[in-house]
């Protein structure tokens, strides 16, 4: 449909019959004209235009609500001139909000004379007819059109009345139309953009690749010229800039981006800050004017107007904050962070991926390295038999009584060296594997260490004192499992420790503590971390001594028992384990 | 003049085992617990072959092949690496210190034996 044509009394004929198929014409192109536009504005423009075409009234308007608020209003026959003259455009009071409000049609043949009119403000063109219809859609108000004569233009008919009441009707049904069609391409975008970036989380092999493409996917759905991806350190408090951005214009924004890449933000300040300390999704209208905002002087120079950032979440873990911006001022868009809220635990999913996938790696490393371990082991005592054994069959007869029996006694040594490490080999191995049993009951502490020292002794120039709060201190263990606790703790003790080792028991809330302290150069620091895993060892103690399974196989027993075992170092110097268990009640 | 083998194990039994093998085939021994210990004794003693154990308590066997070769006096020191060190790299990092052999461990007496005749026969 083209422009309509202004109002023309010559064209349109004087009879009755004529009138009526002219109107019906009119009626039905204008289902045509009206029901072919896609946006409100121009079916609001088409209507107001047929409305005044069939009507012959010099000035129309039309007016969409949305929300009891005005969100769209469209007029005609006034020149610019008689626009500009005016104050202001209808604000809904008066005669438009007495149709909007009585969801009936007004036809007046004097405006001003009616009560409800509020008058014209100075500057109006002077207007007299008044035909006002509201657009009805199953029975709420989404707009009016109305109509206005000027003085000697007559007056409005009840056929024009009820045409443009059937142009209301058509044109309600038009922006219905419209507005479904406008949210069914909002959807639709949306599910693209929720779609696209979960398809880029899954295939990112990096956690970078991931969001990169995360910032193009949101810029282009925005349309916003701007995005960049701020990391959490390792204390989790700091926003660290990364190297990760969408510019539409790099020229344009390179100040902006070399200030940020050079801001690193604690959390509360700054728009990734704010992200990080709420967990949620931040608009900032203005950054440029922002109180809370640091790089409000590049944003000002590079010309960056509002901004938003939403969080990357790992469970309750913001690990990252993409921001956006773009060059005008903004008004906060509840619903696009929303959307951003989606994306924002999308791309979580990633970096959760990664650490799982970082932390198997890790645990194929560390059983690769078990089995060199042990193979290492093995090893190192096979050579000593294999060479021992070598050694008897050829040359016994030149080698003399007192290294004959060094031999032998060397060749029990490392057999049962063997023997032990493949024992705790398997122990290790059947705990990893759940099927360790433990029966617990009621064991003394004191017994327990009776015990152990009448099987494992002392070195010569060590002692072992043993202490407790009150007599009889029991704990809830395996007989056998805590002798071979207290034996490995023991045995530490007297291979690494001093020469005065101290077993201490007292109860703490129900928790049974046991010591084993010793007073010799304690733990080497570089050992600390790694202390409870397997082949840990020692370094200033002859390798011969221990598998190095001794306090890895002592953790699991200790959790079986559901108790705990940690290294504490002793006062002043010198190694100390403590053993919670729980008591026998 | 018996040949001399400084050997370098912290573990006693290994220790005992190589010096009586060397002792057999004929070899004077002296005994190392660590690279230390060795470096000690080199200061007074001047071996003809070395066997040298790469996993030793503080200083590991590669530092004291790092000592033999900045320093002038040590520098000609023949030495043969005996290690369960269990590295794919360890042949080459052996050859580029300019070792005369490697015994992987576990070995059998005869490799000990052939291996230091070997270089000792080199020497003279």
């Amino acid at each position: 449909m083209g422009p309509a044509m202004p109002p023309n009394e010559e064209s349109i004929g004087s009879g009755d019959m004529q009138a009526a198929l002219a109107s019906l014409q009119l009626l039905l192109d204008s289902f045509v004209a009206v029901a072919s536009e896609r946006d409100i504005e121009t079916i609001l423009e088409r209507a107001v235009d047929l409305a005044r075409l069939s009507t012959r009234a010099r000035y129309g308007a039309a007016a969409a609500i949305s929300g009891g608020l005005i969100s769209a209003f469209v007029h005609a026959g006034l020149t610019q001139a008689q626009v500009e003259a005016m104050p202001h455009l209808p604000r809904g009071l008066g005669m438009l909000g007495a149709v909007l409000d009585g969801k009936a049609p007004i036809r007046l043949d004097v405006l001003q004379e009616d009560p409800r009119s509020v008058g014209f403000p100075l500057g109006h063109v002077p207007m007299t007819a008044f035909l006002g219809v509201p657009i009805l859609l199953a029975g709420n108000v989404t707009g009016a059109i109305y109509l206005t004569k000027s003085p000697g233009q007559g007056m409005f008919s009840e056929q024009d009345e009820l045409f443009v009441v059937s142009l209301a009707n058509q044109t309600a049904v038009a922006m219905e139309t419209a507005m479904l069609l406008r949210e069914l391409g909002e959807k639709t975008a949306t599910m693209t953009l929720l779609q696209d970036v979960a398809a880029a989380a899954n295939e990112a092999s990096t956690v970078d690749e991931a969001f990169a493409t995360a910032l193009d996917r949101v810029c282009s759905y925005t349309g916003w010229p701007v995005g960049h991806v701020y990391m959490t350190d390792e204390s989790g408090e700091v926003m660290l800039p990364t190297s990760i951005w969408h510019l539409d214009d790099p020229a344009r924004f390179s100040n902006f981006r070399t200030v940020t890449e050079s801001t690193p933000l604690p959390s509360g300040i700054g728009l990734p800050g704010r992200v990080h300390a709420s967990a949620k999704p931040a608009w900032i209208n203005d950054v440029r004017e922002d109180p809370n905002f640091p790089r409000a002087g590049a944003a000002l120079s590079s010309g960056v107007g509002a901004g938003f950032g939403f969080p990357v979440l790992v469970g309750t873990e913001v690990a990252a904050i993409l921001e956006f911006f773009t060059a005008e001022a903004a008004e906060p868009n509840e619903p696009l962070l929303d959307i951003m809220g989606h994306i924002g635990t999308q791309l979580g999913r990633v970096i959760e991926r990664k650490r799982v996938e970082d932390e198997l790696r890790r645990l194929d490393a560390v059983k690769t390295e078990f089995i060199a371990n042990a193979a290492h082991e093995l090893r190192t005592p096979l050579t000593t038999i294999a060479g021992f054994s070598d050694l008897l069959r050829r040359g016994r007869h030149d080698i003399d009584d007192a290294t004959l029996d060094r031999t032998v006694e060397a060749l029990g040594r490392q057999t049962s060296r063997i023997r032990s490490l493949i024992e705790n080999l398997l122990d290790l191995s059947q705990m990893d594997l759940g099927r360790l049993t433990v029966s617990l009951q009621p064991v003394s502490v004191e017994g327990t260490v009776k015990r152990v020292l009448e099987m494992t002794p002392p070195p010569d120039g060590a002692s072992v004192k043993f202490s407790a709060e009150e007599d009889d201190i029991s704990v809830l263990a395996d007989l056998p499992r805590l002798d071979q606790i207290m034996s490995n703790l023991l045995g530490n003790a007297y291979r690494y420790g001093g020469s005065t080792i101290t077993v201490t028991a007292r109860r703490r809330d129900g928790i049974v503590e046991v010591s084993v302290a010793d007073d010799g150069p304690g733990v080497p620091v570089d050992l600390l971390d790694h202390l409870f895993e397997p082949f840990t060892r020692g370094s200033n103690a002859p390798k011969v001594q221990g598998s190095g399974l001794g306090l890895a196989i002592c953790r699991r027993l200790v959790q079986a028992f559901g108790g705990s075992i940690t290294h504490e170092p002793s006062d002043p110097h010198g190694a100390q384990f403590v053993l919670r268990l729980k008591g026998p009640e | 003049m018996k040949p001399i083998v400084l050997v370098v194990d912290d573990e006693p039994d290994v220790l005992l085992m190589v010096r009586t093998l060397l002792q057999l085939a004929g070899h004077q021994v002296l005994e190392a617990d660590s690279a230390e210990r060795a470096l000690e004794l080199l200061e007074q003693e001047r071996p003809d072959a070395i066997l040298l154990d790469i996993r030793l308590p503080g200083m590991s066997g590669w530092d004291m092949l790092d000592r033999l070769r900045a320093e002038e006096t040590l520098k000609d020191h023949r030495v043969i690496v005996f290690s369960a060190n269990i590295d794919a790299t360890m042949p080459s990092k052996v050859a580029a210190y300019g070792c005369r052999g490697h015994i992987p461990k576990p070995f059998l007496p005869d490799q000990l034996i052939d291996t230091v005749g070997r270089v000792l026969a080199e020497a003279s």
